[in-house]
Protein backbone atom coordinates (compact mmCIF):
# COMPACT_ATOMS: atom_id res chain seq x y z
CA UNK A 1 0.00 0.00 0.00
CA UNK A 2 1.49 3.30 -1.07
CA UNK A 3 1.98 6.21 1.30
CA UNK A 4 -0.07 8.31 -1.13
CA UNK A 5 -3.19 6.16 -1.13
CA UNK A 6 -6.32 6.84 0.86
CA UNK A 7 -6.68 3.14 1.66
CA UNK A 8 -3.31 3.21 3.38
CA UNK A 9 -4.39 6.01 5.71
CA UNK A 10 -7.65 4.30 6.56
CA UNK A 11 -5.71 1.16 7.42
CA UNK A 12 -3.18 3.23 9.38
CA UNK A 13 -5.91 4.88 11.44
CA UNK A 14 -7.39 1.49 12.35
CA UNK A 15 -3.94 0.01 13.06
CA UNK A 16 -3.01 2.94 15.30
CA UNK A 17 -6.29 2.77 17.18
CA UNK A 18 -5.82 -0.93 17.86
CA UNK A 19 -2.22 -0.29 18.92
CA UNK A 20 -3.34 2.07 21.67
CA UNK A 21 -6.26 -0.17 22.72
CA UNK A 22 -4.00 -3.21 23.14
CA UNK A 23 -2.48 -4.03 26.54
CA UNK A 24 1.01 -2.56 26.44
CA UNK A 25 2.81 -5.90 26.62
CA UNK A 26 1.33 -6.83 23.23
CA UNK A 27 2.34 -3.63 21.48
CA UNK A 28 5.78 -4.70 20.29
CA UNK A 29 4.59 -8.05 18.83
CA UNK A 30 1.71 -6.11 17.29
CA UNK A 31 4.17 -3.66 15.65
CA UNK A 32 6.02 -6.65 14.21
CA UNK A 33 2.76 -8.16 12.95
CA UNK A 34 1.56 -5.00 11.20
CA UNK A 35 5.04 -4.43 9.75
CA UNK A 36 4.91 -7.92 8.25
CA UNK A 37 1.37 -7.31 7.01
CA UNK A 38 2.48 -4.05 5.41
CA UNK A 39 5.43 -5.82 3.80
CA UNK A 40 3.11 -8.49 2.48
CA UNK A 41 1.04 -5.87 0.65
CA UNK A 42 4.17 -5.03 -1.35
CA UNK A 43 6.20 -8.25 -1.68
CA UNK A 44 4.36 -11.27 -0.25
CA UNK A 45 6.75 -13.67 -2.01
CA UNK A 46 9.76 -12.11 -0.37
CA UNK A 47 8.40 -11.99 3.15
CA UNK A 48 10.01 -15.41 3.56
CA UNK A 49 13.39 -14.00 2.46
CA UNK A 50 13.07 -11.14 4.96
CA UNK A 51 12.10 -13.59 7.71
CA UNK A 52 14.97 -15.96 6.92
CA UNK A 53 17.51 -13.14 6.83
CA UNK A 54 16.23 -11.72 10.12
CA UNK A 55 16.42 -15.12 11.85
CA UNK A 56 19.89 -15.73 10.41
CA UNK A 57 21.26 -12.36 11.49
CA UNK A 58 19.76 -12.68 14.98
CA UNK A 59 21.46 -16.06 15.38
CA UNK A 60 24.78 -14.80 13.99
CA UNK A 61 24.57 -11.78 16.30
CA UNK A 62 24.30 -14.10 19.31
CA UNK A 63 27.26 -16.19 18.07
CA UNK A 64 29.33 -13.08 17.44
CA UNK A 65 28.64 -11.94 20.96
CA UNK A 66 29.51 -15.31 22.51
CA UNK A 67 32.74 -15.91 20.58
CA UNK A 68 35.81 -14.79 22.48
CA UNK A 69 38.59 -15.11 19.90
CA UNK A 70 39.37 -12.49 17.27
CA UNK A 71 39.44 -15.15 14.54
CA UNK A 72 36.08 -16.44 15.66
CA UNK A 73 34.61 -12.94 15.67
CA UNK A 74 35.97 -12.25 12.19
CA UNK A 75 34.46 -15.50 10.93
CA UNK A 76 30.99 -14.70 12.25
CA UNK A 77 31.26 -11.14 10.95
CA UNK A 78 32.10 -12.37 7.46
CA UNK A 79 29.30 -14.94 7.67
CA UNK A 80 26.85 -12.25 8.65
CA UNK A 81 27.99 -9.96 5.86
CA UNK A 82 27.64 -12.74 3.30
CA UNK A 83 24.16 -13.65 4.55
CA UNK A 84 22.94 -10.06 4.35
CA UNK A 85 24.76 -8.89 1.23
CA UNK A 86 24.16 -11.95 -0.96
CA UNK A 87 20.47 -11.24 -1.71
CA UNK A 88 21.25 -7.55 -2.26
CA UNK A 89 24.10 -8.27 -4.68
CA UNK A 90 22.11 -10.95 -6.51
CA UNK A 91 19.13 -8.67 -7.03
CA UNK A 92 21.22 -5.63 -8.00
CA UNK A 93 23.21 -7.68 -10.55
CA UNK A 94 20.20 -9.44 -12.05
CA UNK A 95 18.43 -6.06 -12.36
CA UNK A 96 21.00 -5.20 -15.02
CA UNK A 97 20.67 -8.43 -17.02
CA UNK A 98 17.25 -9.92 -16.22
CA UNK A 99 15.16 -7.10 -14.80
CA UNK A 100 13.20 -8.67 -11.93
CA UNK A 101 12.00 -6.20 -9.36
CA UNK A 102 13.93 -6.44 -6.13
CA UNK A 103 12.03 -7.18 -2.92
CA UNK A 104 10.69 -3.99 -1.42
CA UNK A 105 13.00 -2.46 1.17
CA UNK A 106 15.86 -4.89 0.44
CA UNK A 107 18.55 -2.20 0.46
CA UNK A 108 17.17 -0.59 3.57
CA UNK A 109 16.69 -3.59 5.80
CA UNK A 110 19.98 -5.08 4.58
CA UNK A 111 21.83 -1.98 5.73
CA UNK A 112 20.08 -2.03 9.11
CA UNK A 113 21.08 -5.66 9.62
CA UNK A 114 24.70 -5.06 8.53
CA UNK A 115 24.95 -2.17 11.00
CA UNK A 116 23.66 -4.50 13.75
CA UNK A 117 26.28 -7.18 13.03
CA UNK A 118 29.20 -4.76 12.65
CA UNK A 119 28.26 -2.96 15.88
CA UNK A 120 28.40 -6.28 17.77
CA UNK A 121 31.77 -7.05 16.16
CA UNK A 122 33.10 -3.75 17.46
CA UNK A 123 31.33 -3.86 20.81
CA UNK A 124 29.54 -7.01 21.86
CA UNK A 125 27.22 -5.18 24.25
CA UNK A 126 25.35 -4.13 21.09
CA UNK A 127 23.72 -7.56 20.86
CA UNK A 128 19.98 -7.66 21.48
CA UNK A 129 18.59 -10.74 23.19
CA UNK A 130 14.90 -10.39 22.38
CA UNK A 131 14.00 -11.89 19.01
CA UNK A 132 10.60 -10.20 18.66
CA UNK A 133 12.12 -6.78 19.32
CA UNK A 134 14.98 -7.50 16.94
CA UNK A 135 12.59 -8.62 14.20
CA UNK A 136 10.54 -5.48 14.82
CA UNK A 137 13.66 -3.36 14.34
CA UNK A 138 14.65 -5.11 11.11
CA UNK A 139 11.19 -5.08 9.55
CA UNK A 140 9.80 -1.83 10.98
CA UNK A 141 7.09 -0.88 8.48
CA UNK A 142 7.42 2.91 8.24
CA UNK A 143 11.15 2.65 7.46
CA UNK A 144 10.87 -0.25 5.07
CA UNK A 145 10.07 1.45 1.76
CA UNK A 146 12.94 3.96 1.58
CA UNK A 147 14.43 4.36 5.04
CA UNK A 148 15.51 6.30 7.05
CA UNK A 149 18.15 3.71 7.96
CA UNK A 150 18.04 3.47 11.75
CA UNK A 151 20.58 1.86 14.11
CA UNK A 152 19.63 -0.81 16.58
CA UNK A 153 21.03 1.17 19.48
CA UNK A 154 18.65 4.02 18.59
CA UNK A 155 15.62 1.79 18.08
CA UNK A 156 15.73 -0.68 20.95
CA UNK A 157 15.64 1.86 23.81
CA UNK A 158 12.45 3.33 22.32
CA UNK A 159 10.72 -0.04 22.59
CA UNK A 160 10.98 0.26 26.35
CA UNK A 161 8.50 3.12 26.27
CA UNK A 162 6.29 1.21 23.86
CA UNK A 163 6.28 -1.81 26.20
CA UNK A 164 5.51 0.39 29.19
CA UNK A 165 2.36 1.68 27.51
CA UNK A 166 3.51 5.27 27.40
CA UNK A 167 1.33 7.45 25.15
CA UNK A 168 3.03 10.64 24.03
CA UNK A 169 0.35 12.87 22.50
CA UNK A 170 2.86 15.52 21.48
CA UNK A 171 4.79 12.86 19.57
CA UNK A 172 1.63 11.59 17.89
CA UNK A 173 0.61 15.09 16.88
CA UNK A 174 4.06 15.88 15.52
CA UNK A 175 3.81 12.61 13.58
CA UNK A 176 0.50 13.68 12.06
CA UNK A 177 1.83 17.06 11.03
CA UNK A 178 4.93 15.43 9.52
CA UNK A 179 2.71 13.09 7.49
CA UNK A 180 0.59 15.95 6.22
CA UNK A 181 3.66 18.10 5.50
CA UNK A 182 5.34 15.20 3.73
CA UNK A 183 2.32 14.46 1.59
CA UNK A 184 2.07 18.09 0.59
CA UNK A 185 5.74 18.20 -0.27
CA UNK A 186 5.50 15.06 -2.36
CA UNK A 187 2.19 15.71 -4.07
CA UNK A 188 1.95 19.47 -4.33
CA UNK A 189 5.62 20.18 -5.01
CA UNK A 190 7.45 17.03 -6.10
CA UNK A 191 4.85 15.60 -8.44
CA UNK A 192 4.17 18.96 -10.09
CA UNK A 193 7.87 19.48 -10.77
CA UNK A 194 8.09 15.91 -12.05
CA UNK A 195 5.50 16.72 -14.72
CA UNK A 196 7.77 19.42 -16.14
CA UNK A 197 10.98 17.39 -15.90
CA UNK A 198 9.38 14.27 -17.43
CA UNK A 199 7.91 16.31 -20.28
CA UNK A 200 11.31 17.75 -21.19
CA UNK A 201 13.03 14.37 -20.80
CA UNK A 202 10.60 12.74 -23.21
CA UNK A 203 11.92 14.84 -26.10
CA UNK A 204 14.85 16.98 -25.00
CA UNK A 205 15.93 17.68 -28.57
CA UNK A 206 12.82 19.78 -29.22
CA UNK A 207 13.44 22.31 -26.46
CA UNK A 208 15.71 25.33 -26.32
CA UNK A 209 18.86 25.26 -24.22
CA UNK A 210 17.34 27.55 -21.60
CA UNK A 211 14.48 25.09 -21.04
CA UNK A 212 16.92 22.18 -20.82
CA UNK A 213 19.02 24.08 -18.31
CA UNK A 214 16.03 24.85 -16.09
CA UNK A 215 14.86 21.24 -16.36
CA UNK A 216 18.32 20.00 -15.32
CA UNK A 217 18.33 22.39 -12.35
CA UNK A 218 14.75 21.45 -11.45
CA UNK A 219 15.48 17.75 -11.12
CA UNK A 220 17.44 18.20 -7.88
CA UNK A 221 14.54 20.19 -6.43
CA UNK A 222 12.01 17.59 -7.58
CA UNK A 223 14.06 14.77 -6.09
CA UNK A 224 14.34 16.64 -2.81
CA UNK A 225 10.60 17.32 -2.59
CA UNK A 226 9.81 13.70 -3.41
CA UNK A 227 12.35 12.06 -1.12
CA UNK A 228 12.09 14.52 1.77
CA UNK A 229 8.32 14.28 1.46
CA UNK A 230 8.51 10.50 1.72
CA UNK A 231 10.95 10.71 4.64
CA UNK A 232 8.65 13.04 6.58
CA UNK A 233 5.74 10.66 6.04
CA UNK A 234 7.85 7.68 7.15
CA UNK A 235 9.10 9.48 10.27
CA UNK A 236 5.58 10.73 11.00
CA UNK A 237 4.05 7.25 10.82
CA UNK A 238 6.76 5.92 13.12
CA UNK A 239 6.00 8.65 15.65
CA UNK A 240 2.33 7.68 15.71
CA UNK A 241 3.48 4.34 17.09
CA UNK A 242 5.91 5.93 19.52
CA UNK A 243 9.08 5.38 17.49
CA UNK A 244 11.24 8.26 16.35
CA UNK A 245 13.42 7.80 13.25
CA UNK A 246 16.69 9.53 12.34
CA UNK A 247 16.46 12.47 9.93
CA UNK A 248 17.37 12.23 6.26
CA UNK A 249 17.50 15.90 5.34
CA UNK A 250 18.66 19.11 6.94
CA UNK A 251 18.30 21.90 4.43
CA UNK A 252 20.73 20.45 1.85
CA UNK A 253 20.40 23.40 -0.50
CA UNK A 254 21.82 25.70 2.16
CA UNK A 255 25.18 23.87 1.99
CA UNK A 256 28.05 26.03 0.72
CA UNK A 257 30.35 23.11 -0.06
CA UNK A 258 29.95 19.50 -1.10
CA UNK A 259 31.09 18.10 2.28
CA UNK A 260 28.35 19.99 4.06
CA UNK A 261 25.88 18.95 1.35
CA UNK A 262 26.41 15.28 2.09
CA UNK A 263 25.93 15.96 5.82
CA UNK A 264 22.47 17.30 4.92
CA UNK A 265 21.31 15.00 2.07
CA UNK A 266 20.11 11.43 2.65
CA UNK A 267 21.78 11.72 6.03
CA UNK A 268 20.97 8.24 7.29
CA UNK A 269 22.70 6.70 4.26
CA UNK A 270 25.69 9.07 4.49
CA UNK A 271 26.02 8.25 8.19
CA UNK A 272 25.81 4.54 7.46
CA UNK A 273 28.48 4.67 4.76
CA UNK A 274 30.71 6.93 6.87
CA UNK A 275 30.62 4.55 9.83
CA UNK A 276 30.72 1.19 8.05
CA UNK A 277 32.65 1.87 4.84
CA UNK A 278 34.53 5.16 4.89
CA UNK A 279 35.90 4.90 8.41
CA UNK A 280 37.25 1.31 8.17
CA UNK A 281 38.68 1.99 4.68
CA UNK A 282 40.19 5.27 5.87
CA UNK A 283 41.75 3.49 8.84
CA UNK A 284 43.38 1.01 6.44
CA UNK A 285 44.68 3.78 4.20
CA UNK A 286 45.65 6.24 6.90
CA UNK A 287 49.37 5.85 6.35
CA UNK A 288 48.98 6.76 2.66
CA UNK A 289 48.50 10.48 3.33
CA UNK A 290 46.32 12.44 0.91
CA UNK A 291 46.25 9.60 -1.59
CA UNK A 292 44.62 7.42 1.06
CA UNK A 293 42.12 10.14 1.88
CA UNK A 294 41.09 10.65 -1.75
CA UNK A 295 40.92 6.89 -2.36
CA UNK A 296 38.63 6.40 0.64
CA UNK A 297 36.40 9.27 -0.40
CA UNK A 298 36.10 8.17 -4.04
CA UNK A 299 35.36 4.58 -3.00
CA UNK A 300 32.72 5.73 -0.54
CA UNK A 301 30.92 7.90 -3.05
CA UNK A 302 31.26 5.35 -5.83
CA UNK A 303 29.44 2.94 -3.52
CA UNK A 304 26.72 5.52 -2.92
CA UNK A 305 26.37 5.72 -6.70
CA UNK A 306 26.16 2.00 -7.43
CA UNK A 307 23.96 1.35 -4.37
CA UNK A 308 21.27 3.03 -6.47
CA UNK A 309 21.93 0.57 -9.33
CA UNK A 310 24.73 -1.31 -11.06
CA UNK A 311 24.80 0.93 -14.10
CA UNK A 312 27.39 3.19 -15.72
CA UNK A 313 25.22 6.22 -15.05
CA UNK A 314 24.97 5.62 -11.30
CA UNK A 315 28.65 4.74 -11.12
CA UNK A 316 29.54 7.95 -12.98
CA UNK A 317 27.32 9.90 -10.60
CA UNK A 318 29.22 8.41 -7.68
CA UNK A 319 32.60 8.96 -9.29
CA UNK A 320 31.83 12.59 -10.12
CA UNK A 321 30.70 13.21 -6.55
CA UNK A 322 33.82 11.43 -5.31
CA UNK A 323 36.03 13.75 -7.34
CA UNK A 324 34.16 16.83 -6.08
CA UNK A 325 34.42 15.62 -2.50
CA UNK A 326 38.10 14.71 -2.91
CA UNK A 327 38.92 18.18 -4.21
CA UNK A 328 36.91 19.66 -1.37
CA UNK A 329 38.67 17.56 1.24
CA UNK A 330 42.06 18.67 -0.06
CA UNK A 331 41.27 22.36 -0.48
CA UNK A 332 38.43 23.42 1.83
CA UNK A 333 40.56 23.99 4.90
CA UNK A 334 42.96 26.18 2.93
CA UNK A 335 40.09 28.15 1.46
CA UNK A 336 38.47 28.57 4.87
CA UNK A 337 41.76 29.82 6.34
CA UNK A 338 42.11 32.28 3.45
CA UNK A 339 38.64 33.73 3.95
CA UNK A 340 38.79 33.73 7.75
CA UNK A 341 40.58 37.09 7.60
CA UNK A 342 38.21 38.61 5.03
CA UNK A 343 35.55 41.19 5.98
CA UNK A 344 32.09 39.87 6.85
CA UNK A 345 30.54 41.07 3.56
CA UNK A 346 33.11 39.06 1.58
CA UNK A 347 32.45 35.98 3.69
CA UNK A 348 28.70 36.37 3.13
CA UNK A 349 29.28 36.66 -0.61
CA UNK A 350 31.53 33.62 -0.49
CA UNK A 351 28.77 31.70 1.28
CA UNK A 352 26.19 32.64 -1.38
CA UNK A 353 28.55 31.72 -4.21
CA UNK A 354 29.27 28.48 -2.41
CA UNK A 355 25.56 27.64 -2.12
CA UNK A 356 25.04 28.33 -5.82
CA UNK A 357 28.17 26.42 -6.85
CA UNK A 358 27.23 23.42 -4.70
CA UNK A 359 23.73 23.29 -6.21
CA UNK A 360 25.20 23.54 -9.73
CA UNK A 361 27.75 20.80 -9.08
CA UNK A 362 25.03 18.62 -7.57
CA UNK A 363 22.74 19.23 -10.57
CA UNK A 364 25.59 18.43 -12.95
CA UNK A 365 26.19 15.07 -11.30
CA UNK A 366 22.44 14.43 -11.25
CA UNK A 367 22.45 14.46 -15.07
CA UNK A 368 24.07 11.03 -14.76
CA UNK A 369 21.87 9.98 -11.85
CA UNK A 370 18.71 10.73 -13.77
CA UNK A 371 19.69 9.57 -17.26
CA UNK A 372 18.51 6.20 -18.57
CA UNK A 373 21.83 5.55 -20.30
CA UNK A 374 25.25 7.17 -20.57
CA UNK A 375 24.26 8.20 -24.10
CA UNK A 376 21.34 10.22 -22.74
CA UNK A 377 23.54 11.84 -20.09
CA UNK A 378 26.29 12.79 -22.54
CA UNK A 379 23.72 14.09 -25.04
CA UNK A 380 22.12 16.27 -22.35
CA UNK A 381 25.51 17.69 -21.34
CA UNK A 382 26.36 18.40 -24.98
CA UNK A 383 23.03 20.15 -25.48
CA UNK A 384 23.62 22.24 -22.35
CA UNK A 385 27.12 23.11 -23.50
CA UNK A 386 25.87 24.02 -26.96
CA UNK A 387 27.90 21.38 -28.81
CA UNK A 388 24.78 19.43 -29.77
CA UNK A 389 21.74 21.00 -31.41
CA UNK A 390 18.85 21.98 -29.18
CA UNK A 391 15.28 22.57 -30.30
CA UNK A 392 13.16 25.64 -30.66
CA UNK A 393 10.37 25.20 -28.10
CA UNK A 394 10.62 27.64 -25.23
CA UNK A 395 8.86 28.29 -21.92
CA UNK A 396 6.05 30.03 -23.77
CA UNK A 397 5.29 26.77 -25.60
CA UNK A 398 4.64 24.87 -22.37
CA UNK A 399 1.07 24.14 -21.33
CA UNK A 400 -0.08 26.82 -18.91
CA UNK A 401 -0.64 24.43 -16.02
CA UNK A 402 2.86 22.98 -16.39
CA UNK A 403 4.61 26.34 -16.57
CA UNK A 404 2.49 27.70 -13.70
CA UNK A 405 3.40 24.68 -11.58
CA UNK A 406 7.06 25.20 -12.45
CA UNK A 407 7.09 28.89 -11.51
CA UNK A 408 5.28 28.21 -8.23
CA UNK A 409 6.82 24.92 -7.19
CA UNK A 410 10.47 25.37 -8.12
CA UNK A 411 11.08 28.36 -5.82
CA UNK A 412 9.06 26.61 -3.11
CA UNK A 413 11.08 23.40 -3.45
CA UNK A 414 14.35 25.34 -3.37
CA UNK A 415 13.14 27.25 -0.31
CA UNK A 416 12.17 24.05 1.49
CA UNK A 417 15.41 22.38 0.41
CA UNK A 418 17.38 25.25 1.91
CA UNK A 419 15.76 24.49 5.26
CA UNK A 420 12.85 26.93 4.92
CA UNK A 421 14.74 29.85 6.55
CA UNK A 422 12.47 32.14 8.50
CA UNK A 423 9.49 29.81 8.29
CA UNK A 424 9.07 29.61 12.09
CA UNK A 425 8.83 33.39 12.20
CA UNK A 426 6.48 33.49 9.18
CA UNK A 427 4.22 30.81 10.62
CA UNK A 428 3.92 32.38 14.07
CA UNK A 429 1.02 34.75 13.27
CA UNK A 430 -0.84 31.93 11.52
CA UNK A 431 -0.32 29.49 14.39
CA UNK A 432 -1.38 32.08 16.94
CA UNK A 433 -4.66 32.91 15.29
CA UNK A 434 -5.66 29.82 13.35
CA UNK A 435 -6.45 26.68 15.34
CA UNK A 436 -4.45 23.57 14.46
CA UNK A 437 -7.49 21.67 13.29
CA UNK A 438 -8.24 24.32 10.66
CA UNK A 439 -4.70 24.12 9.30
CA UNK A 440 -4.80 20.30 9.20
CA UNK A 441 -8.29 20.32 7.71
CA UNK A 442 -7.29 22.64 4.86
CA UNK A 443 -4.20 20.58 4.18
CA UNK A 444 -6.21 17.35 4.10
CA UNK A 445 -8.79 18.89 1.74
CA UNK A 446 -6.06 19.95 -0.67
CA UNK A 447 -4.45 16.55 -0.45
CA UNK A 448 -7.63 14.59 -1.04
CA UNK A 449 -8.26 16.68 -4.15
CA UNK A 450 -4.83 15.69 -5.38
CA UNK A 451 -4.89 11.99 -4.45
CA UNK A 452 -7.07 11.05 -7.39
CA UNK A 453 -4.95 12.92 -9.92
CA UNK A 454 -1.51 11.86 -8.71
CA UNK A 455 -0.29 8.50 -9.89
CA UNK A 456 3.38 9.04 -9.13
CA UNK A 457 5.27 6.60 -6.99
CA UNK A 458 8.23 7.65 -4.88
CA UNK A 459 11.54 7.95 -6.72
CA UNK A 460 13.52 6.29 -3.89
CA UNK A 461 11.17 3.32 -3.70
CA UNK A 462 13.01 1.78 -6.64
CA UNK A 463 16.39 1.61 -4.84
CA UNK B 1 53.32 7.93 31.55
CA UNK B 2 51.26 9.89 34.07
CA UNK B 3 47.79 11.17 33.23
CA UNK B 4 48.72 14.87 33.15
CA UNK B 5 51.54 14.19 30.69
CA UNK B 6 49.12 12.31 28.42
CA UNK B 7 46.62 15.15 28.57
CA UNK B 8 49.29 17.74 27.87
CA UNK B 9 50.59 15.85 24.83
CA UNK B 10 47.05 15.28 23.57
CA UNK B 11 46.25 18.97 23.94
CA UNK B 12 49.22 19.81 21.71
CA UNK B 13 48.14 17.22 19.16
CA UNK B 14 44.60 18.64 19.05
CA UNK B 15 45.87 22.21 18.79
CA UNK B 16 48.14 21.33 15.87
CA UNK B 17 45.68 19.07 14.05
CA UNK B 18 42.82 21.58 14.16
CA UNK B 19 45.00 24.72 14.00
CA UNK B 20 43.52 26.09 17.23
CA UNK B 21 46.36 27.25 19.51
CA UNK B 22 43.96 28.10 22.37
CA UNK B 23 42.01 24.85 22.39
CA UNK B 24 41.41 23.35 25.84
CA UNK B 25 40.52 19.70 26.23
CA UNK B 26 37.86 18.41 28.56
CA UNK B 27 36.57 14.85 29.03
CA UNK B 28 33.16 15.69 27.54
CA UNK B 29 34.60 17.44 24.45
CA UNK B 30 33.35 15.97 21.16
CA UNK B 31 33.65 16.70 17.43
CA UNK B 32 30.54 18.90 17.69
CA UNK B 33 32.48 21.29 19.91
CA UNK B 34 35.55 21.76 17.72
CA UNK B 35 35.47 23.55 14.39
CA UNK B 36 36.99 21.49 11.62
CA UNK B 37 36.69 18.19 13.49
CA UNK B 38 34.59 15.95 11.26
CA UNK B 39 34.72 12.45 9.81
CA UNK B 40 37.29 13.54 7.23
CA UNK B 41 39.70 15.14 9.70
CA UNK B 42 39.05 12.59 12.46
CA UNK B 43 41.56 10.13 11.02
CA UNK B 44 44.18 12.92 10.79
CA UNK B 45 43.74 13.28 14.54
CA UNK B 46 44.02 9.52 15.05
CA UNK B 47 47.24 9.35 13.00
CA UNK B 48 48.69 12.32 14.91
CA UNK B 49 47.90 10.66 18.27
CA UNK B 50 49.44 7.38 17.07
CA UNK B 51 52.63 9.17 15.97
CA UNK B 52 52.85 11.17 19.20
CA UNK B 53 52.55 8.14 21.50
CA UNK B 54 54.05 5.47 19.24
CA UNK B 55 51.20 2.94 19.05
CA UNK B 56 48.43 1.95 16.63
CA UNK B 57 44.67 2.07 17.13
CA UNK B 58 42.36 -0.70 15.97
CA UNK B 59 39.22 0.39 14.08
CA UNK B 60 37.16 -1.03 16.94
CA UNK B 61 38.97 1.22 19.42
CA UNK B 62 38.51 4.33 17.26
CA UNK B 63 34.82 3.51 16.95
CA UNK B 64 34.40 3.07 20.69
CA UNK B 65 35.53 6.60 21.55
CA UNK B 66 32.58 8.92 22.06
CA UNK B 67 34.46 11.90 23.51
CA UNK B 68 37.90 13.14 24.51
CA UNK B 69 37.52 11.47 27.90
CA UNK B 70 37.30 8.08 26.19
CA UNK B 71 40.36 8.96 24.09
CA UNK B 72 42.40 9.86 27.19
CA UNK B 73 41.38 6.57 28.87
CA UNK B 74 42.30 4.57 25.78
CA UNK B 75 45.67 6.27 25.37
CA UNK B 76 46.41 5.72 29.07
CA UNK B 77 45.58 2.02 28.68
CA UNK B 78 47.77 1.65 25.60
CA UNK B 79 50.85 3.39 26.96
CA UNK B 80 50.51 1.29 30.10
Amino acid sequence: MSFTSLVFYLALAIAALMFYLLPSRWRVPYLLAISCAFYATWSPKYLALLAATVVGVYWIGRKLHDTQTETGKKTWLIGGLILTLAPLVVFKVQAVYVGWLAPVGLSYYTFKLISYIVEIYWDDTAVHNNFVEFACFASFGPQMLSGPIQRGYEFFPQLKDVRSGKTDFAQIESGLSLIIGGLMMKMIVGDQLAQFVTLIDASPGTYRRSVLLVSTLTYAAQLYADFAGYTNIAIGIGRIFGIDSPPNFNGPFSAANIQDFWRRWHMSLTRWLTDYVFMPVRMSTRRLGNAGLVLSIVLNLLLIGIWHGLTWTFATFGLVQGIFMGVSALTLKGRNDFFARAPSSVRKLRYLIGVLATYLLWSFSQVFFQARTMGFAVQRLKQLAGTAPAGSLGFGDLRTDISASLYLCLPLALYLGAGAPGSQWLARPIIRFVPNWVIYGCALLILSALTTSSGHSFVYGQF
Amino acid sequence: MIRSEIESKLTNVFRETFNQPELQLSPSLTADDVEGWDSLSHINLIVAVEQEFGFSFATREVRSMKNVGDLIELVAKKVG
